[in-house]
């Protein structure tokens, strides 16, 4: 854990003082990688195709309360702050994926909400590395709805080290499909709300 | 992109399937993974002129945003947890 976040630290202050171009797929490549070596961990368990099978029902049912408990208590900030319900359920709507949802947000509201919206993601993984440990001890599907979206990447492996092979499969599941709907829930609050 | 992470999850699960590649893991290589993914991730926040000097502005806000996602996420899903250790789904 100190390991994992003195990683963040390093990496903002080297982001402050080189003036280094990271490549474009440089994430991409780093997560393909670590996928792949999740995946291998994962495979290697015995009877796997029969527990995706029973999961299957799991993750979908994690991936809706995840989202759903996000939006709802985030929803009862806009009483007491200068958000307005819609601003504040657009910029919890990213679930941790910080690069899409603030990018999509400015697009269609304001760059205000759509840096509010980076750093709180920002903010929700930082605080994600340091309590998911902790949060495995009293609820395992509760420490992997903690990561939201980047349950399949950056938070996979503090998942993996923090649960059990079970959870870490529903924690991937869950990134793919919290990740795919985090476009259409930013649509839909704009449009509906 | 996420066409070819999940084609390298399903790569990486079948050689495991197969009993391939165990010998990866004493070298942790999810540890050395996930160290460098988080290291970029901060590079990129810290060389963000923008971003770096409006933390403070709209700090404030995005840590309640954070941390009421946060409780709601593990609120409902500790709950769904429980639900199904009682129905015996999990």
């Amino acid at each position: 854990m100190i390991l994992l976040l003195s990683s963040v630290v390093v990496g903002v202050v080297a982001g402050r003082f080189l003036n280094f171009q990271v490549p474009d797929n440089l994430f991409t490549i780093l997560l393909m990688i670590l996928v792949f070596v999740v995946g291998i961990d994962i495979g290697s368990e015995e009877n796997i195709l029969k527990k995706i099978k029973v999961n299957l029902k799991i993750i979908v049912l994690q991936s809706f309360f995840m989202m759903v408990g996000s939006l709802v208590v985030v929803s009862i900030l806009s009483f007491f702050t200068q958000l307005t319900l819609k601003e504040s359920l657009l910029a919890a709507s990213g679930f941790g994926w910080y690069s899409l949802s603030a990018i999509m947000i400015t697009d269609l509201y304001s760059p205000l909400l759509g840096a509010i919206s980076f750093t709180s993601n920002v903010i929700r993984e930082v605080i994600a590395i340091v309590i998911i440990p902790i949060a495995a001890k009293f609820s395992k599907l509760g420490a992997v709805s903690i990561a939201g979206a980047t349950s399949m990447d950056t938070l996979l492996g503090i998942i993996s080290k923090s649960t059990d092979k079970e959870s870490t499969l529903i924690g991937f599941g869950q990134g793919v499909i919290v990740s795919s709907c985090v476009p259409l829930v930013i649509s839909l609050i704009y449009n509906l709300l | 992109m996420l066409f070819f992470i999940l084609g390298a999850f399903a790569f990486g699960m079948f050689l495991g399937y197969k009993g391939k590649l165990k010998f990866l893991k004493k070298y942790k290589p999810v540890t050395v993974v996930t160290v460098l993914l988080l290291f970029f991730m901060g590079y990129e926040i810290g060389g963000n002129d923008e971003l770096f000097s409006r933390l403070s502005e709209i700090g404030l806000i995005a840590l309640l945003i954070a941390i009421f996602a946060i409780l709601g996420s593990f609120i409902f899903t500790a709950f769904l947890e429980k639900l199904m250790k009682k129905e015996k789904i999990l």
